[in-house]
């Protein structure tokens, strides 16, 4: 399972693509490109209720979330969550175990600036399109000036979110 | 000729004329101490001469990595010509540090002996001292060694003495030699290996084609002891005798040599050219060779005389300790040869560091100095023979030099009788170093005898450079400024090396071809941070001045770059950035005013910049008065600043030192208690470190809304504009005085700083230190191996990234993982580099289980734990590091676990250091845990009037945290400042200033599962306080426990009290804080941190916190009401699993 729960976060060498076993040469399995977990559910196994955990990742508590899911005709459905100490935590459980989304922020070069202007995604990203989005991001340079929060980017990599600027540049 | 290959980057007058001659008097084949001083001594004389260097810069081999000792010459057998130059260099060696001005100190030596054997061996030494003429020798006893030097090892009887013993920096008597040398005349060639050396041969017609100078040439000069042709510069421009040389089809440089050898075998100087073939396919022509070719020279020497040479590289370790350290002994200290050899030495540096070292390993490689695990651990064990105190956390650095050891038993100098015209300074190690100068002297006049030369009557034998930054007193580094702005613009923040020392060392003869060459010619990189902080900013300099960028410009070898990728045209941007002049122009931001201040002993304010706003409240009168006399801008109410600075004896209230967000915050809130504040930032944009932070994830708890980096400093500039802060920008703090040192009692501190616009002092009524933290550097580390580029802190890899744009590297590895290193891992994947892994020693992540999951397992990077990086692999770029797994309790590598990971390179994340250097010099006490100062709940620190908050007070995960403690130093320092104008005052801070009735504080101890707590100590009738704490390991559904201890009389009978909870602190000794000593509890008392309580102590517990810690690196916070802790002796913090 690509989730770490807090006691196997201490061994991520486990993840199957990262098989390294301790004293075992190089990083085996390593492909050149990171790969992007999906949570993968059991097939065929509607109605029936499984759980998933996860680390919330809204704040530096990081509270460990189990979420309840329950596999139905329409796709998976949360039934509850628990161990979360805060309403973010709860829909942050409740969107991760469906639809998981990062921030993606990001420098990108100004024409005849030396310091690049730092970039933030206006919102969370579907998390499986992250990788595209950063690729598409590489290619993409700016025009002074820039203000805070001027939109640099339209509709990223399809999500149908934009990039704003995080600083202005003269 | 390969011009491209050729490293010259500055066009000073040492730089080649492209297509020019190729045709020199001498040729001097390396650019060591030994090739230095003979070009220097060589330029004293009328005659072209060229070095010819491989490496980057001078003194790339054995003289760049040594003990710089300048030996006084009792070691060498009499009649050597080691003894002879030893003693006769070590002569000239006041002199030479006169006239070149490079730093050397007649310390002393010393030999220690540990038994009685030894001190006949010293005896001896003394003896043969006396015969090689050496002045001033003595055996002395145990009892005045001990006197001499206290800190030796009670294991020593007695030690000779050596009074002429000295130590040099050793790059810069090569330097500055080198750079004299080059001055008066004589060529410097870097990147120019030589592959092959030609003796002059017969045939005079074959050597002018390879000149492609045929029928142009003879113009012949009669010289000493030949009748060859003399050829004067007469190659034509665009005249490239090298494609000529080098052309397609022509054998080997060896291969010819051989054939002009064997054409004439009889006649060899008939020519009288030497033929010197570089690597780079280009050749060079001279009429006498000096062949200092350092652990190459016998290859040199063996390819024109038949008296073969050998020699064996023999590499020496050695340990770089803090410069807190280079106090622990005066003299250089030798222990007596035994049989099983010379032992190692333990000597202050020229610097204040302490050196130890070195080993002896023959190895194999000529040029590789990586140190090894195991000679770094036996250097440390045989300097503990002398220094039984060496405490290896004290490394800064280590490094490996390669001794040029002959098989001659002594240094060969002078021509081979085989080979006249070639002059060796071959197998020349040890006392080379101090004998440089004497064979300098020797070679020149032997060549010039040679060749017929006459003295250089222009010679200038001084090498004059501007005194670096942190070498001048206050006035003069007024006048530094005055004269060139960019002296008050300190890039290295550590050693006080200037824009103007680095500008300097770029514009030297000696042309600048490598970053290394900017360090070692000025110190900056070589401080504490070790480079993390200057190293971004020294490479926009030198890609300004230089035009090279970051991934052109090599850190120490070709190929080598700094970083792997900088954006096109780095260089123009960099000039932009810079301005048109430099950023010293008064009017440099918006609102900026530079106004005379009559307190200044310069006249000149620092570059101030008013945030807008009215000061308002707290000596407002005297600021407006000011204002109106002496601010020339049209602003008064929104520039309050330089004004300020011209007014009264108590320039501000509250001096806020550092512009990140404890700064920003401390300031903001100090203003808002009515104080006049200013903030003291050394970049010229506020908001510290946050401004590379561009990730997301700040500002929840003090904005409610998710911020990034730059977004949260904008946002906390904004709440400062408004509030009538004196901001000076670029300005460093080079100097803090407390209210002690001051005759006037009216302010409790005087700041002195520089900025380009001057020098600038100011006085206030109180302080805040919030200068932040440093990254732990890669010396610290004590990595074995080589040191190449590719290793950089994470902050500094952030920095390169994020406000320059650059690519640090494409395969990198993680060491660490705090969360800068978490952060920068996801970073580098996003910019497209592969992250092969994060090591981490601990069993558990340094960093925050939130960027475990978005930095790493979002982008399936590997976390090891119980890892860490052992070793680096690599000359110019890091090719590999070698990582092992370590035991989990005592942290040490295990044998056998070692495996080699690929990469180019290594981000560290090793932890971040409160930084100072600054509270420390004015006695501020700081709490070993937490490297910060000890504060009361008012974050007061053991200096009455000195505040300290934020990552300077103890390392925060949370920026939130950093700018609530701002506020809560900044508020207490304005409270301060306006207690001491009222001395009637009855605020808590005010309280501990009145003479003898100061409440006694309560100090706040960790108790078990907790490592630190801040703030240490808290006031009895304190309102509320915040209590910041570390534990020492996860936890699980634990409780976080805060008790007091009740501060009865004869607390020791009423033992556990019914309601009240006794608890064991642990099994530390230490003495107890009883009810009787608790009087004398404060700030500055040693034993009260961390103290035990008192025995039969009555526990009350004053709050129980339920909480869950997954790493030990999460900052844990508990809000304690007030009143709570009237009649305590002591609180205490535990962890309840």
């Amino acid at each position: 399972m690509s989730v770490h729960t807090r006691s196997d976060m201490k061994n991520v060498q486990a993840n199957p693509t990262h098989s390294a076993a301790p004293g075992a040469t190089g990083v085996s399995g390593a492909s050149g490109l990171p790969h992007v977990y999906e949570s993968k559910m059991p097939t065929g196994t509607a109605g029936r209720v499984h759980e998933e955990t996860y680390t919330c990742i809204c704040c530096p508590l990081g509270c460990e979330l189990t979420v309840m899911l329950e596999q139905q005709s329409g796709g998976l459905v949360v039934r509850g969550v628990v161990g979360y100490t805060c309403r973010r935590g709860k829909t942050y459980a409740e969107q991760e175990a469906i639809h998981p989304e990062r921030m993606v922020t990001v420098a990108l070069p100004v024409v005849g600036r030396l310091c690049p202007v730092s970039a933030k995604t206006q919102r969370p990203i579907p998390k499986n399109r992250m990788m595209a989005a950063l690729e598409e991001l590489r290619a993409v340079e700016v025009r002074p000036p820039v203000r805070e929060g001027q939109v640099l980017v339209c509709d990223l990599c399809g999500t149908g979110v934009d990039v704003v600027a995080t600083k202005s540049i003269e | 000729m390969g011009e491209g290959e050729q490293m010259h980057f500055s066009d000073g007058p040492a730089k080649a004329p492209a297509g020019g001659s190729r045709q020199y008097d001498v040729a001097v084949v390396g650019a060591g101490v030994a090739g230095a001083c003979v070009a220097r001594e060589l330029a004293r004389w009328q005659l072209s001469a060229v070095v010819l260097e491989a490496g980057l810069d001078v003194a790339e081999g054995a003289s760049r990595a040594n003990s710089g000792i300048v030996h006084a010459g009792y070691d060498p057998a009499p009649g050597t010509a080691k003894a002879r130059f030893n003693v006769e260099g070590a002569r000239l060696y006041p002199q030479w540090a006169r006239e070149l001005g490079f730093p050397y100190l007649r310390n002393g030596s010393m030999v220690l002996a540990f038994s009685d054997d030894e001190l006949a061996t010293v005896r001896s030494l003394a003896q043969r001292g006396a015969e090689n003429g050496v002045d001033g020798l003595r055996v002395i006893g145990a009892e005045e060694l001990r006197e001499l030097e206290p800190n030796v090892s009670a294991e020593a009887v007695g030690a000779l003495l050596v009074p002429t013993g000295g130590i040099c920096d050793p790059y810069a008597v090569t330097f500055r030699a080198a750079e004299n040398a080059a001055r008066n005349g004589v060529e410097f060639r870097f990147g120019a290996k030589v592959e092959s050396v030609e003796k002059p041969s017969a045939d005079c017609d074959a050597s002018a084609r390879c000149l492609g100078l045929e029928g142009k040439a003879a113009q012949g000069v009669a010289c000493g002891r030949t009748d060859s042709a003399y050829f004067a510069e007469v190659a034509q421009p665009g005249n490239d005798s090298c494609g000529q040389v080098g052309a397609p089809g022509s054998s080997a440089p060896r291969g010819r040599a051989a054939d002009c050898a064997s054409a004439a075998p009889d006649n060899q100087n008939a020519s009288g050219f030497f033929a010197l073939h570089l690597a780079d396919g280009s050749c060079v022509f001279a009429r006498a060779v000096v062949n200092a070719a350092g652990v190459h020279a016998d290859e040199l020497h063996n390819q024109v005389s038949s008296v073969k040479l050998s020699i064996t590289p023999r590499r020496g370790d050695y340990c770089l300790m803090e410069t807190a350290m280079g106090q622990l002994f005066g003299h250089t200290m030798f222990q007596a040869p035994t049989k099983v050899g010379k032992g190692v030495l333990v000597t202050p540096t020229v610097h204040g560091n302490l050196l130890v070292g070195p080993n002896a390993h023959e190895q194999e490689r000529k040029d590789s100095t990586a140190t090894t695990r195991v000679g770094l651990d036996e250097i440390a064990r045989a300097a503990r023979k002398t220094f039984p105190g060496l405490a290896m956390r004290g490394v800064i650095s280590n490094f490996a030099g390669v001794r040029a050891t002959g098989n001659t038993g002594d240094f060969v100098i002078g021509q081979p009788e085989d080979v006249p015209g070639f002059f060796d300074v071959a197998c020349f190690e040890s006392p080379g170093l101090t004998s440089a100068p004497a064979v300098g002297v020797e070679i020149a006049r032997q060549v010039a005898e040679l060749l017929g030369a006459q003295l250089n009557v222009a010679f200038d034998p001084c090498c004059t450079m501007p005194t670096l930054f942190h070498l001048l007193d206050e006035n003069a580094r007024a006048a530094a400024i005055r004269k060139d702005p960019r002296a008050g613009h300190l890039v290295c923040r550590c050693c006080e090396v200037s824009e103007a020392d680095i500008v300097a060392a770029l514009h030297c003869a000696l042309p600048v071809a490598c970053l290394d060459a900017v360090k070692w010619r000025t110190g900056a990189t070589m401080g504490q941070c070790h480079g993390g902080f200057c190293t971004p900013e020294i490479a926009k300099i030198v890609a300004r001045e230089q035009g090279v960028s970051p991934d052109e410009l090599p850190k120490r070898f070709k190929g080598g770059a700094l970083v792997a990728k900088a954006p096109a045209h780095y260089a123009e941007m960099a000039r932009a950035e810079a301005g048109p002049s430099s950023a010293a122009d008064g009017e440099s931001e918006e609102g900026g005013v530079s106004a005379g201040c009559t307190q200044c002993p310069d006249g000149a304010a620092g570059a101030v910049r008013g945030s807008g706003g009215e000061a308002s409240g707290l000596g407002r009168a005297s600021l407006e008065g000011a204002t109106e006399s002496t601010a020339p801008s049209s602003r008064l109410d929104s520039e309050p600043s330089a004004a300020a600075c011209a007014s009264a004896a108590c320039d501000f209230d509250v001096v806020v030192i550092g512009g990140g967000a404890a700064g920003i915050a401390a300031a903001a809130a100090a203003a808002r208690e009515g104080a006049r504040v200013a903030m003291l930032d050394r970049e010229p944009q506020q908001g510290g470190i946050l401004k590379q932070c561009i990730h997301n994830g700040f500002g929840l708890h003090r904005f409610g809304t998710e911020l990034t980096g730059p977004e949260y400093a904008t946002r906390e500039q904004h709440v400062l504009a408004g509030l009538g802060v004196t901001v000076l920008s670029n300005a460093s703090v080079t100097a803090m005085k407390p209210m002690a040192a001051l005759a006037s009692q009216a302010a409790a501190v005087e700041i002195t700083c520089v900025s380009p616009d001057g020098q600038c002092m100011l006085r206030a009524g109180a302080a805040v230190v919030a200068t932040g933290s440093r990254e732990r550097g890669a010396g610290a580390l004590n990595l074995a191996g080589t040191r190449p580029a590719g290793v950089f802190s994470a902050g500094s890899a952030q920095n390169f990234m994020n406000l320059q744009g650059c690519l640090p590297g494409r395969n990198v590895v993680i060491l660490g993982s705090g969360d800068i290193g978490l952060i920068m891992a996801r970073r580098m994947v996003a910019a497209g580099a592969r992250v092969e892994g994060v090591y981490e020693i601990n069993a558990t992540p340094s960093g925050l289980r939130r960027n475990i999951v978005q930095c790493l397992d979002d982008f399936g990077i590997p976390l090891h734990t119980c890892h860490t990086v052992v070793g680096l692999v690599g000359d110019a770029r890091l090719e590999a590091v070698v990582v092992s797994q370590v035991n989990p309790k005592t942290y040490a590598p295990i044998p056998g676990t070692e495996r080699r990971v690929a990469c180019d390179t290594l981000l560290l994340s090793v932890g971040l250091i409160p930084e100072n250097a600054l509270a420390e010099a004015v006695g501020v006490r700081l709490d070993r845990m937490t490297g910060g100062a000890v504060v009361s709940d008012d974050y007061q620190t053991s200096v009455p009037g000195i505040f300290a908050c934020g990552n300077a007070l103890h390392i925060h995960d949370l920026v939130d945290f950093v700018s609530d403690e701002g506020d809560k130093a900044g508020a207490a320092a304005a409270r301060y400042a306006a207690a001491q104008h009222a001395p009637a005052a009855s605020s808590a801070c005010a309280a501990q200033q009145g003479e003898g009735s100061s409440p006694a504080l309560i100090p706040v101890v960790a108790g078990e599962g907790v490592r630190y707590v801040v703030p240490q100590f808290v006031h009895p009738d304190a309102s509320s306080v915040t209590l910041r704490f570390r534990t020492s390991d996860s936890f699980e559904n634990a409780h976080i426990v805060i008790e007091g201890v009740a501060a009865e009389e004869g607390s020791a009978s009423a033992a556990v009290a019914s309601g009240c909870k006794g608890h064991n602190v642990g099994n530390r000794g230490g003495s107890p804080v009883a009810s009787e000593t608790q009087g004398e509890a404060n700030l500055c008392e040693g034993d009260a941190l961390g103290a035990d309580a008192p025995r039969g102590a009555v526990f009350q517990q004053l709050k129980k916190k339920r909480v869950m810690v997954a790493v030990p690196a999460e900052m844990q916070s508990v809000a304690l009401p007030g009143n709570l802790f009237a009649g305590m002796a002591q609180i205490q913090v535990r962890m309840q699993a």
